[in-house]
């Protein structure tokens, strides 16, 4: 038995017997586990074989090339929800309105709809909007959304954009009218501005890309990982190329430049960083309100919160 | 409004409705005897046979209350029938047979959850390379699961030839079981059995760089209460949440089985009696396969057809005659209290 396919995997990719019992339990018939034991052993990751991702409580399908929910992003979002409850409790949730939540490079749309799923457990009303670059990313997020909110209304929706375009925020305020969203909102409640932004940004540098598991490099869009990008798009700060950093200097140049409206004083920002960015990150964002940097569970300083961006 | 005092006046005006009830029914009866008595001494025959027949049937009730009504009233009821178990499974003397005999044990436990309806679930299982399970958890959830299955903690024995020995010479292996209250997250909450703070979480495995630089799919995690040490680790879900999930859950059930614990010695203590609580490492039953029996040390009790125990009903003969003898010792506890 020791040339059989669990054997190998065992010893190919050190993956445990955890990933042979999850694929056992997924798998129909004996054919069926040896066609996925086949595709493991080739290095295709698990969750594209089983097509999903348990994020929170809930399962994220997911397909290839799209980016695969990770665990840091699984924490930081459950902690932002967290946060976000606390604060709108203690200060009596004094918008009386839905709230309105952007999340940018959203892929699954993994984020929007945990914060959705989360804040509607604690009885908040909102509108998540989730934008990516990447049809194939789009079209994944409108599927976990039937999915995950199959018979009752609920108002996540996505759209398809370029981050660098310029008439973005446009973009962004049309999609909040569109009837998907717009139905949360009555009349009323006026001119809304965002009340949370989060992103989980393409943030490896090109001088990291070679050294990457064959499992990430070889299967995950390096649109969604990649965070150095060709000259044209880096806009005003060229000198912070091949740190990955481009999307944050975007997303600060955005915020600066938005119109009177989109923001308010107490709009939270959350991002995800990579390794040893943070530092970088809260620089980049200085000009702005109280910047906290937040710590996962393997002690990384991964996410960073900014509380009160207008 | 109900405010929580009057809430639990409200429930002990509840359960004293019924001793009330009994007790007026007794002096009734007591009365109705005393009457009937009377009649005994009748000068006519019919009237006298008549009182004679009363006579007996009365004393019959009295004797019936005292035996089984009043009893069954003065024993506190069960504060735990409402809880679901938690059954901890590991493996002990006996290496590779040991874990197979587990693989037998926890079959027999989903046929037995399956036969009384129950929902028997395995939430964390450690598998050995010969197809045997080292360790095991399995929830069962129904109405009064944790009362039928709390005897089988303990340590169980098995007698008899491994597959893999060639020698056919009999073996002896064993199995340690822990059956723990299911404490759902409200229960949790409720019961207040830890803090937060008092919680240390740690995952088990580097991540290098992590985030968007690593896909790996395990997303085990380790807590520790550090008051009392105990750590629980959690690896059999797919994602941190889940497993953490989990993991809080079993941290809860070995709380309250410890405040369980607790509970049942303070009490007797209080009623100086000898301690007869389980200690866990005491063996509670051999199954002896070349004998073909199954034998529970504890009530002395004996089946033969260990298949039956194994595959078929066998197992719940054992579960109900635990049980009462559980009841009858809460029983002579409570009689002997000063």
């Amino acid at each position: 038995m020791s040339t059989s396919l669990p054997a190998r995997l065992f010893r190919s990719l050190g993956s445990s017997q955890m990933e042979v019992k999850w694929m056992r339990q997924a798998a129909r018939n004996h054919q069926d586990l040896q066609a996925m034991l086949n595709r493991r052993l080739q290095g295709e990751p698990l969750q594209y074989i089983l097509g999903t991702q348990p994020f929170g409580p809930l399962n994220i399908k997911t397909r290839p090339p799209v980016l695969i929910p990770r665990p840091e992003t699984e924490q930081w979002t459950s902690e932002l929800a967290d946060q976000l409850h606390h604060i709108w409790l203690d200060t009596g949730y004094p918008h009386k309105r839905p709230l309105k939540v952007l999340d940018l490079c959203t892929g699954t749309g993994c984020i929007p709809l945990l914060l959705y799923h989360l804040l509607n457990n604690h009885g908040l009303r909102l509108a998540a909007l989730g934008i990516d670059i990447s049809s194939n990313a789009c079209k994944l997020a409108t599927e976990n959304i039937a999915s995950i909110n199959p018979s009752s209304v609920s108002a996540v929706d996505v759209q398809q954009k370029d981050l660098f375009d310029d008439d973005f925020w446009e973009f962004v305020e049309n999609s909040f009218r569109q009837p998907t969203l717009r139905h949360i909102f009555s009349d009323s409640d006026g001119v809304i501005p965002l009340d949370v932004i989060t992103a989980n940004p393409p943030y490896i540098p090109d001088s990291q890309w070679q050294d990457l598991s064959p499992e990430v490099k070889d299967w995950e869009d390096p649109v969604a990982l990649l965070g150095d990008l060709p000259l044209h798009k880096k806009g005003e700060h060229p000198s912070e190329g091949g740190k990955g950093l481009c999307f944050y200097e975007r997303i600060c140049g955005l915020l600066q430049s938005s119109s009177s409206g989109i923001l308010s004083p107490s709009t939270i920002l959350a991002m995800e960083v990579g390794e040893n960015q943070a530092c970088d990150v809260v620089r980049i964002f200085d000009k702005f309100g109280n910047v906290k940097v937040w710590k996962d569970l393997w002690g990384k300083e991964r996410a960073i919160f900014i509380y009160g961006m207008g | 409004m109900a405010s929580k005092e009057n809430i639990s006046r409200m429930k002990q005006l509840n359960a004293t409705e019924s001793l009330q009830a009994a007790w007026d029914e007794w002096i009734q009866t007591k009365e109705l005897l005393k009457e009937t008595a009377q009649l005994l001494d009748d000068p006519d025959s019919t009237m006298r046979s008549l009182a004679s027949a009363e006579y007996n049937t009365l004393s019959d009730s009295l004797k019936q209350m005292v035996e089984t009504t009043f009893a069954s009233l003065l024993v506190p009821p069960s504060t735990t029938s409402h809880l679901s178990a938690l059954m901890e499974l590991k493996s002990g003397v006996g290496g590779s047979e040991a874990s197979l005999f587990l693989g037998d044990l926890l079959r027999m436990y989903v046929r037995l959850a399956n036969s009384n309806r129950w929902h028997a679930q395995i939430v964390a299982q450690n598998e050995t390379e010969n197809g045997g399970t080292k360790d095991a958890i399995v929830e069962i959830k129904g109405e009064g699961v944790y009362d039928s299955l709390r005897w089988e903690s303990g340590v169980h024995r098995v007698q008899r030839v491994p597959a893999t020995e060639s020698s056919g010479r009999v073996h002896t292996s064993t199995v340690a079981i822990v059956v723990l209250p299911l404490m759902e997250e409200t229960d949790a909450n409720d019961a207040e059995l830890f803090s937060m703070e008092d919680v240390k979480i740690e995952v088990m495995r580097a991540r290098g760089a992590g985030g968007q630089h690593v896909n790996k799919t395990e997303s085990a995690v380790r807590l520790t209460h550090v008051p009392t040490g105990i750590t629980v680790s959690m690896q059999d879900e797919r994602s941190q949440h889940q497993n953490r999930r989990r993991a809080f859950q079993v941290l809860s059930s070995r709380l309250m089985d410890q405040k369980i614990m607790r509970d049942i010695a303070e009490r007797r203590a209080t009623r100086r009696n000898l301690v007869r609580t389980a200690d866990r490492s005491e063996k509670i039953r051999t199954y002896n396969y070349a004998q073909d029996r199954v034998t529970d040390h504890r009530i002395g009790l004996t089946m033969m057809n260990l298949t039956s125990v194994m595959e078929g009903d066998g197992l719940q003969v054992f579960i109900d005659a635990l049980k009462k003898n559980h009841y009858e010792n809460s029983m002579e506890d409570m009689l002997e209290a000063d």
